[in-house]
């Protein structure tokens, strides 16, 4: 299929621990906590729309008439959505999440979160060489040498690309404040 | 006619060596530009028009509009490869675009998507060419309620087409209003729903929404099993292109429907989004076999990209008679024409004729430029697929981060884009749709808008919206299409014929 040699192995989990297939969230818990979400949602924004005009005049609708009624709207429709959740007993019995789902998908998530953080304190540049390096590394199994360079590479064509063709400055931090680049 | 005259003579302007060069290299560049998710057509063009200081404005124009084709052709390449739209208007093709990419179909997806996409541009150009004249006439017609009728109808058309849950469609769409109207309101210029945040103060940009949705929702989702593009024959075959291109004239109703969907939405502006959407939704809502979209069907892929394309030409027209421009692109296009020296609107037909009609010439051959260029580049992005996931998901993701930020220059964009990704990957899980939402979004502000000037100018009154011929039908075809499936369920018991039963 896509012709793995035997120096790097699939990001996340590796082929090494089988599947886990405990079940750690069944459907009806995740519909349920969605369905709670999209009806806080809903009546937030009804509720902030609340400071402004809700009703409708001559001059038509306020400009909180439309927040308003879309709020209560979504908050109904998760509400129904929540029952609907319940009466189908079907859900309790379906697998929402796995545990080696869970690893492979925090194996993914944890460093785009490490990515962004880094990207807030060092730059957009810097914190992709590192995640890109990182990533490869660790999770992909290359070696350090191919993994760095293509950090590098990936991190230097798209510097050319958006400061110098494209014009578009990205954010950038410490490093390039110290090498005089804005 | 005296249109084909001048536009013969449009011709013999355009089609120089010079500009021939120029449209080869607007085109790469757009369509560099045009893969970037959050780096769109508008962008390209604010960066071209520097460039144009010292060209002539036939010049100019033929560039920016060359690169407008690559942005178009460049959004859908990576819609279908990675069902990341690289252009709002590449959102309908991911949803039979990826599923047909998945199974290994890629050249044929994406020659589908640019074969009709360069039909449907050169449907819209030959309209530009025909109604010229009209156009100016008709376009006066257009007030709020007409404008609100046409969004309706665009969004109707799209959404009582059944799936999961109606409850789940209707929070998608309700969420995706919501945040449309998260910012200033530009009818009484308060802050809406920002509490306090002032990075919200400009709304949440739908760009950013794509982004997460799409771009960061999917990989989240990949990523939960194992495999990477799964099944993708990475080989290329020019075997494949030719029968994509055998294969397409069987679609010609889907193309021609599709056509006059998108210059219709160009025209009278809904933009080239709405169109894509409403020709998917028409599409599935006539075709014969519903449950087919969405799983990989090339006529899913068809309809929206020859709409997109009818589209995006056709919005050149309004900008150029009217000074109305149909589209983000257009409005920086006009920009561009009047630094350099040039007023749209009536007169600019009768004493700039060469420009005008150079300008609709080079259309055509850009047309043809682009299709060509890019189905021999086809194997090249196809090619991409090969790289490993462990090498090709961190990039996506480092690219689909830079182009949150290349939106506004925020910070809170990215994590933005991050909570999209997150529920984009919730949304999948639990067979939400994402299309109401995006869909919302997009037309979601414009709609409130038109809908209260409509308001203010009828006092109140709804019955504003039957007032007249046009917006009384095009609000009477919504309602209908809104409807149509319990009323067909309804005629269907009626008369004892078996109801079909609900769409997917």
């Amino acid at each position: 299929m896509s012709g793995h040699d035997a120096s790097h192995k699939d990001i996340g989990g590796g082929d090494g621990g089988g599947d886990d297939s405990r079940v750690l969230l069944c459907r009806r818990t995740l519909e349920l906590f969605a369905a709670l979400l999209v009806t806080l949602f809903g009546a937030t924004i009804a509720w902030g729309s609340l400071e402004f005009d809700t009703g409708w005049s001559e001059r038509g609708p306020g400009s909180g008439y439309f927040p308003f009624w879309i709020g209560l709207v979504v908050a109904g429709a998760g509400i129904a959505i929540g029952v609907e959740t319940v009466l189908r007993r079907d859900y309790a019995k379906q697998p929402a999440l796995t545990a080696s789902q869970a690893r492979r998908m925090l194996a993914f998530l944890v460093p785009m979160v490490g990515f962004l953080l880094l990207a807030m304190a060092l730059g957009l540049y810097v914190a992709m060489a590192i995640y890109l390096a990182a990533v490869m590394i660790v999770q992909g199994g290359y070696r350090i040498t191919t993994s760095l360079a293509t950090a590098f590479g990936s991190t230097l064509f798209l510097f050319m690309m958006f400061e110098k063709a494209l014009l578009v400055p990205l954010k950038k931090g410490p490093l390039e404040a110290l090498l005089g680049i804005h | 006619m005296e249109n084909i005259a001048n536009l013969m003579q449009g011709f013999a302007v355009a089609l120089t060596w010079p500009h021939i060069a120029l449209m080869i290299a607007g085109v790469l560049f757009g369509i560099l530009v045009g893969v970037l998710p959050g780096l769109g057509a508008p962008n390209g063009v604010t960066l071209l028009i520097p460039l144009t200081f010292t060209m002539d404005p036939i010049s100019a124009i033929i560039l920016l509009a060359s690169m407008y084709w690559g942005a178009l052709f460049g959004g859908s390449t990576t819609s279908i490869l990675f069902n990341i739209p690289g252009e709002p208007s590449s959102v309908a093709t991911t949803f039979d675009g990826h599923p047909m990419a998945k199974q290994g179909r890629a050249t044929e997806a994406l020659s589908y998507a640019f074969l009709s996409a360069g039909f449907g541009a050169l449907f819209g150009v030959v309209m530009i060419t025909l109604l010229a004249g009209p156009a100016a006439r008709f376009a006066h017609m257009f007030s709020s309620p007409e404008y609100f009728a046409v969004y309706f109808l665009a969004f109707c058309c799209f959404i009582g087409l059944g799936g999961a849950s109606p409850f789940k469609t209707l929070a998608s769409a309700g969420i995706g209003f919501a945040l449309a109207t998260i910012g200033m309101d530009t009818i009484s210029g308060t802050l809406r729903l920002t509490f306090g945040f002032t990075d919200l103060v400009k709304g949440v940009s739908f760009l950013i929404a794509v982004i997460g949705l799409f771009g960061i929702g999917e990989l989240i989702a990949t990523m939960e099993e194992r495999l990477e593009f799964r099944g993708v024959d990475a080989r290329v075959r020019p075997r494949d292109v030719l029968r994509a291109m055998v294969a397409l004239p069987r679609y010609w109703v889907t193309l021609l429907r599709s056509s006059l969907v998108g210059c219709w939405m160009g025209i009278t502006p809904g933009g080239p989004t709405a169109a894509s959407f409403m020709s998917y939704g028409l599409a599935r809502r006539l075709s014969r076999t519903p449950e087919r979209f969405g799983k990989g069907t090339p006529e899913g892929v068809v309809a929206p990209e020859t709409a997109d394309h009818a589209a995006g030409t056709s919005a050149i027209l309004p900008m150029l008679a009217l000074g109305i421009p149909g589209s983000a692109t257009a409005a920086v296009m006009m920009g561009g024409l009047m630094i350099w020296g040039l007023h749209p609107g009536p007169m600019l037909f009768v004493e700039q004729k060469d420009f005008v009609w150079g300008l609709i010439a080079s259309m055509y051959v850009a047309n043809i430029v682009a299709v060509v260029l890019v189905l021999f580049t086809v194997p090249m992005f196809a090619a991409i697929l090969r790289i490993p996931f462990a090498v090709i998901g961190p990039l996506i993701v480092v690219i689909c981060f830079v182009s949150a930020w290349t939106v506004g220059a925020s910070p809170v964009d990215m994590w933005l884009a991050l909570l999209f990704g997150l529920i984009g990957y919730l949304f999948k899980k639990l067979d939400y749709p994402i299309a109401p939402l995006v869909l919302a979004m997009v037309i979601g502000d414009k709609a409130e808008d038109a809908f209260r000037q409509s308001m203010i100018m009828s006092g109140g009154s709804l019955t504003t919206f039957w007032g007249n011929w046009l917006s009384g039908s095009l609000m009477t075809l919504a309602l209908v299409l809104l409807f149509w499936p319990a009323i067909s369920k309804l005629v269907g018991a009626t008369f004892g014929r078996p109801t079909k039963p609900a769409l997917e």
